[in-house]
């Protein structure tokens, strides 16, 4: 918890309020044209940080239903991708405070770079690949194609 | 045969239990650290260079390249220009990772660099004198994680203009090989290669383990393994699952074909906790294997 407020402190406004961004009852949580790719990362973070709520992995089913056709043939049914996820991606599941870097967009193609916290204080970095949709039922929805950890030097692993 | 395997699991084990000793040096202007067994056997030692991850560092590994030290191996791993931890000053995220998403676009130019501090380091260790007479050049293996799997999988030969001579082996960790794979130069590898992959890792695994993909388009000798509910960051720190299966397909490969010990029973061997293991080699063929029905 130390760490965390330490990195607030230190990042002051660079330290995106994902909550406030994306609590306005406008926002929907569904892929939709009006959503821009960095809306549909955040509005997937702020579900992740509350995974269970209203109900268990609640969350992912935000996520997943962000989850472009070409992602949902590797990762799904939503079952699959819960436990997919709490297996290998746990880190992103209820995390304390996530930074988000600029945006880089290409074409209909665009990735976002979250460095958070998770729920233990240890710091993980993924980017997030997007890309617009073309056809039909989500033809110029922004949706997740999938999502890269990324090393860093930390020990947390022993052999 | 299951007691044979657990007690060849022990061995490797046992091996690893001694301690590595770890050391950050400048090599010129790049940063390199290397790990060598804290009791080296007698004789000059085997040598892996370790390439890491697009803004990983020298160290992001460090649990798998310090047991492959406490194994016998003298392992050197340098701090790319694009490393972004334990040194590394380049920003982790700063939008060249869209180039990833058109691997048809790569050539041989594209991170050219690294092949270059391959070179660079391997040269230099040659005339460093804590290394020149512990060193055995002749008996040299590339480890890969990610773009460092691309780095390797080039330098054995999938840029015909980086091949390195002298690679006995290149073990490839989640490699980034779409760039050798949509453009199919990894018939130049040279060298036997162990692909290393997680089920769960989606970006990297469907694109070496399809039809016609990086496995199957790269000549024989072979090996795919894949981890099961593993993602890309198994073999790094950044991961905290047991992942000692990792070590020890590692370690049956490198004594193998960089070592030139004789074959031990797990390269043809799934393990539990391997999701696939795949092989073609002077040991068999599991696909030939498979399509006669046998099973393993």
């Amino acid at each position: 918890m130390r760490f965390a407020r330490t990195l607030q402190l230190l990042l002051g406004a660079a330290l995106l309020p994902l909550a406030a961004a994306t609590s306005a009852a406008a926002t929907p949580r569904h892929p939709d044209p009006r959503l821009d790719p960095a809306a549909v990362v955040r509005i997937q973070l702020e579900a992740l940080a509350h995974n269970d709520k209203p109900s268990a992995d609640a969350g992912l089913g935000v996520v997943f239903s962000f989850a472009s056709p070409g992602n949902r043939e590797h990762t799904g049914p939503l079952e699959h991708f819960v436990a997919m996820i709490h297996a290998t991606y746990g880190q992103l599941l209820n995390y304390r405070s996530a930074h988000l870097s600029k945006l880089v967009m290409q074409d209909d193609q665009a990735l976002q770079g979250v460095e958070l916290v998770d729920r233990k204080g240890q710091t993980a970095r993924f980017v997030f690949v997007l890309s617009r949709q073309t056809e039909p039922p989500y033809a110029g929805c922004w949706m997740t194609d999938g999502v890269l950890p990324q090393p860093d030097d930390a020990d947390k692993q022993e052999m | 045969m299951r007691l044979r395997l657990l007690i060849l699991l022990s061995c490797l084990f046992c091996a690893c239990a001694a301690q590595a000793r770890e050391q950050t040096f400048k090599l010129g202007s790049m940063q390199v650290t290397a790990w060598s067994p804290d009791q080296p056997p007698p004789g000059k030692l085997p040598v892996l260079i370790f390439s890491h991850g697009l803004h990983g560092c020298d160290v992001q590994s460090r649990a798998l390249t310090q047991a492959f030290a406490t194994a016998g191996y003298l392992v050197f791993a340098p701090n790319h220009r694009d490393a972004s931890c334990n040194g590394g000053t380049t920003p982790w995220f700063e939008g060249t990772e869209l180039m990833f998403l058109h691997p048809e676009q790569w050539t041989e130019a594209t991170y050219r660099n690294r092949a270059d501090d391959v070179r660079r380091l391997i040269a230099g260790l040659y005339d460093d004198e804590r290394f020149r007479d512990r060193a055995d050049w002749s008996r040299l293996g590339l480890v890969g994680h990610s773009l460092g799997g691309y780095t390797a999988l080039g330098l054995a030969g999938a840029w015909p203009a980086w091949k390195l001579p002298g690679v006995k082996a290149v073990l490839a960790l989640a490699p980034y090989s779409h760039p050798f794979t949509v453009q199919r130069t990894l018939g130049g590898l040279g060298v036997p290669v162990m692909y290393q992959c997680g089920e769960n890792d989606f970006a990297i695994t469907p694109i070496v383990a399809q039809a016609g993909g990086s496995y199957e388009q790269s000549p024989q000798p072979k090996y795919y393994v894949e981890f099961a509910a593993a993602g890309h960051l198994i073999w790094t720190n950044s991961d905290d699952t047991d992942r000692r299966a990792v070590l020890a397909y590692s370690l049956a490969f490198l004594n193998h074909y960089v070592k030139g010990e004789p074959a031990n029973a797990l390269l043809t061997q799934r393990l539990s906790g391997v999701a696939q293991l795949r092989f073609a080699s002077e040991l068999g063929n599991s696909d030939a294997a498979a399509a006669n029905g046998e099973s393993r």
